[in-house]
C-alpha cells in the first residue's frame, strides 16, 4: 500500500466461484478413469486415437461413436516437460518444485498434457522416458496420483519430440 | 484502392512494476496525451478510439472500454475494444488501421494498456485454483522441445536475456533497468519453469501505449515524419489439435507470409532493417526468427548466437528492450508495433537503428495461437 497526495490505494481481494458443466464425453472419461480404465476414441477415418476423446475427430470432422472406444494401457512416453517452481498466488497450495509432462500413451495419437510425474528427481526426467500410472487412493478427486518411471529403456527423443501437444 | 494509413503520433508511459501514482484512466491518458502531442493534435481532432487490453480477470476491471471513454476523449465518439489475449495490442492497432484504410474515419486514436499491479495474472490464468503453472509453465515445454529439436546450445537463451536488457538501458520508458546483467547472472538466476530462468522471463508491469493513425492527407501534413503502414495481418489457430506444432505454429507462418506478400517482401532477412517481436521468454527470439522466415527451421539460434539480432547487428531484434524488459500485457503487442514505427520515423532516440526504413512489428498471444503483425516504412506505399 502506498500513499500519494491524491489518495490511498487499498488492497481488495475478490474471488470468483463458478461451476463448469462437463460434456457427456468428459463425464464418461472421468467415470472410466475412476475405475482405473483409460478409454480413448479412435477416428473411423484417420485412425488417430484421442485421449480423452470429445466424440468427434477435429481433423476429419466426423463423429466417433461407441464402436470407436478403445481402452489403452496406463503407460506411455514423456514427450516434453517442465519443472514448475510454483508462483505463490492466492489459492496456490503447491510449495515446492514439481514436474509437469506431456505423455504420449502407447497407442494414442495425441499426448496427454499437464500430467504430474512422481518417483523421479526433476533433474532425471528426460524426453523419451517411459512412464506408467500410479493410481490415487480410492475417493481422491483425481484418480491419477502421478506417473512414474516404469524402468523400460527410453524411446529415442526424435521419435516423440514432435508430440509437443 | 484502399486509403493509405500513416502513424503520425506515438506515446507511451514509463512502464513500472506499480504505477500507483495514476489510476487506470490516468495511465491510458498519459500515453494518449503523449501520442497527441507528438502528432500536434488534440482529442478534438480524433474521430474514433480503438482500445485493447488483456482478459479482464488479469487486472479485475470488467469492460474498461466503458469506464475509459472519458479519459480518452471518446464521449460522443465511437469507441471499441479488441480482445485477442496477449496479442491484443497488435490486433488493436490492426483494427484501428482498417478504420483508416477503409475510409470509415480519417483519424483514429488507438490505445493498449495493462495495470498488472491491480490484479494477479498468475491467479487469473489458473482460475484461482491451486496447481496453475502460469504462462511460463505453459510455454516452458514448448521451449524445451525447441532446444531438443534444434540442438541449440544452452547459452543462447541467456544471450537474448542480456541483449534485450542492455537495449532497455537505452530506453527511458523500459521497466527493467539492469545495468549489471550478464550471461553469468542470468544463468545463476533461479529456474522458474525449467528450462526458463527468472532472468529469462518478462516482468509484470503497469503501462500503456498509444498511437494516432491518419489517412494519407493527414500523413502528409504531419509535423514529424510519419510511418506508413504497408501491411497488416491477423491469424489464429486452435490452441489444441492433433498435429499442432506450438514450437513453429502454422498461424504465425501464415500471418508473416500474408504481410510479406502485401508489402512485396521476398527476402525478409535482407529487406527488414529491424524487427520488434513479442519475446516474453528469451528462447522465443530464435523460435520466432524461424516462424517469421528470418532463419531456416532449427537455425534461429545461430542467428542470435552470431550477434545478428543485436542492435548493431544486420537484423536488430527488440531494440526497445522488448517484452523481456517491459510487460504491461495488453500494451505489449502495441509497444512492438509502436517501436517498429518509431524506428522508421527515426525517432527511437538512443535505441535508434541508423537509417531504419522498413520494420516489422509482431505480437502473439493465448496458447501461442493468436498473431498480429504489421510492416511499416518511412516510404509511402
Ligand atoms: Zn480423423
Amino acid at each position: 500500500m502506498s500513499e500519494t497526495d491524491d489518495g490511498n490505494f487499498m488492497k481488495q481481494v475478490v474471488s470468483v466461484e463458478y461451476d463448469t458443466k462437463p460434456s457427456p464425453q468428459q463425464v464418461a472419461y472421468a467415470k472410466d478413469l475412476a475405475r482405473h480404465r483409460i478409454v480413448g476414441q479412435r477416428c473411423p477415418e484417420c485412425a488417430l486415437t484421442y485421449v480423452p476423446g470429445s466424440g468427434y475427430c477435429p481433423i476429419c470432422a466426423v463423429a466417433i461413436g461407441a464402436d470407436g472406444h478403445v481402452e489403452l494401457e496406463a503407460r506411455g512416453t514423456v514427450t516434453t516437460f517442465t519443472v514448475v517452481n510454483p508462483v505463490q498466488y492466492k489459492g496456490q497450495q503447491e510449495k515446492s518444485p514439481y514436474v509437469v509432462a506431456a505423455i504420449l500413451l502407447d497407442g494414442a495419437g495425441v499426448a496427454l498434457g499437464h500430467q504430474r510425474l512422481g518417483e523421479v528427481e526433476p533433474d532425471d526426467v528426460r524426453i523419451g522416458m517411459r512412464v506408467e500410472v500410479e493410481w490415487a487412493e480410492a475417493g481422491a478427486a483425481n484418480p491419477i496420483a502421478h506417473w512414474g518411471p516404469n524402468g523400460e529403456p527410453d524411446v529415442p527423443a526424435d521419435q516423440v519430440q514432435e508430440h509437443v501437444l | 484502392m484502399a486509403e493509405r494509413c500513416a502513424v503520425v503520433g506515438i506515446g507511451q508511459t514509463h512502464h513500472k512494476k506499480c504505477r500507483d501514482d495514476v489510476s487506470l484512466a490516468g495511465l491510458v491518458r498519459e500515453a494518449a496525451e503523449r501520442a497527441l502531442e507528438d502528432a500536434e493534435l488534440t482529442f478534438r481532432d480524433i474521430d474514433a478510439v480503438v482500445i485493447g487490453t488483456a482478459p479482464d480477470i488479469f487486472e479485475g476491471v470488467m469492460m474498461p472500454e466503458l469506464y475509459l471513454a472519458d479519459a480518452l476523449g471518446a464521449t460522443g465518439k465511437p469507441i471499441m475494444r479488441v480482445h485477442t489475449a496477449g496479442s491484443v495490442g497488435g490486433s488493436t492497432a490492426v483494427v484501428a488501421t482498417h478504420l483508416i484504410t477503409s475510409r470509415v474515419h480519417p483519424r483514429v486514436l488507438t490505445v493498449a494498456f495493462e495495470k498488472q499491479s491491480e490484479g494477479d495474472t498468475s491467479w487469473g490464468l489458473s482460475g484461482g485454483r491451486s496447481g496453475g503453472t502460469g504462462a511460463g509453465g505453459y510455454f516452458a515445454p514448448h521451449i524445451r522441445s525447441y532446444i531438443e529439436r534444434s540442438g541449440a546450445p544452452a547459452h543462447v537463451g541467456p544471450m537474448v536475456a542480456v541483449k534485450d536488457r542492455q537495449n532497455a538501458l537505452k530506453n527511458p520508458y523500459a521497466h527493467l533497468q539492469l545495468p549489471d546483467i550478464s550471461i553469468e547472472s542470468v544463468e545463476a538466476s533461479p529456474v522458474q519453469w525449467a528450462p526458463i530462468r527468472r532472468l529469462e522471463s518478462c516482468p509484470t508491469s503497469d503501462g500503456a501505449c498509444a498511437m494516432v493513425l491518419s489517412d494519407e492527407a493527414g500523413g502528409k501534413q504531419a509535423p514529424r515524419k510519419p510511418a506508413w503502414v504497408h501491411a497488416t495481418a491477423i491469424r489464429s489457430e486452435l490452441g489444441f489439435f492433433p498435429g499442432r506444432d506450438p514450437v513453429n505454429p502454422q498461424a504465425g507462418r501464415d500471418c508473416a507470409a500474408d504481410v510479406y506478400q502485401q508489402a512485396g517482401i521476398s527476402n525478409p532477412r535482407e529487406d527488414f532493417d529491424m524487427i520488434e517481436c513479442y519475446v516474453p521468454f528469451s528462447w522465443y527470439e530464435p523460435m520466432w526468427m524461424e516462424n517469421l522466415g528470418i532463419a531456416d527451421e532449427r537455425e534461429g539460434w545461430k542467428l542470435t548466437e552470431s550477434g545478428a539480432t543485436a542492435i548493431d547487428g544486420d537484423i536488430p531484434v527488440n531494440c526497445s528492450g522488448g517484452v523481456l524488459s517491459s510487460n504491461p500485457i495488453g500494451a505489449s503487442g502495441m509497444l512492438r508495433f509502436a517501436e517498429a514505427a518509431l524506428q522508421v520515423r527515426g525517432l527511437a532516440g538512443e535505441h535508434q537503428v541508423d537509417g531504419a526504413s522498413l520494420a516489422l512489428g509482431h505480437a502473439y498471444g493465448g496458447a501461442a495461437q493468436y498473431y498480429a503483425m504489421w510492416v511499416v516504412s518511412d516510404r509511402m506505399p
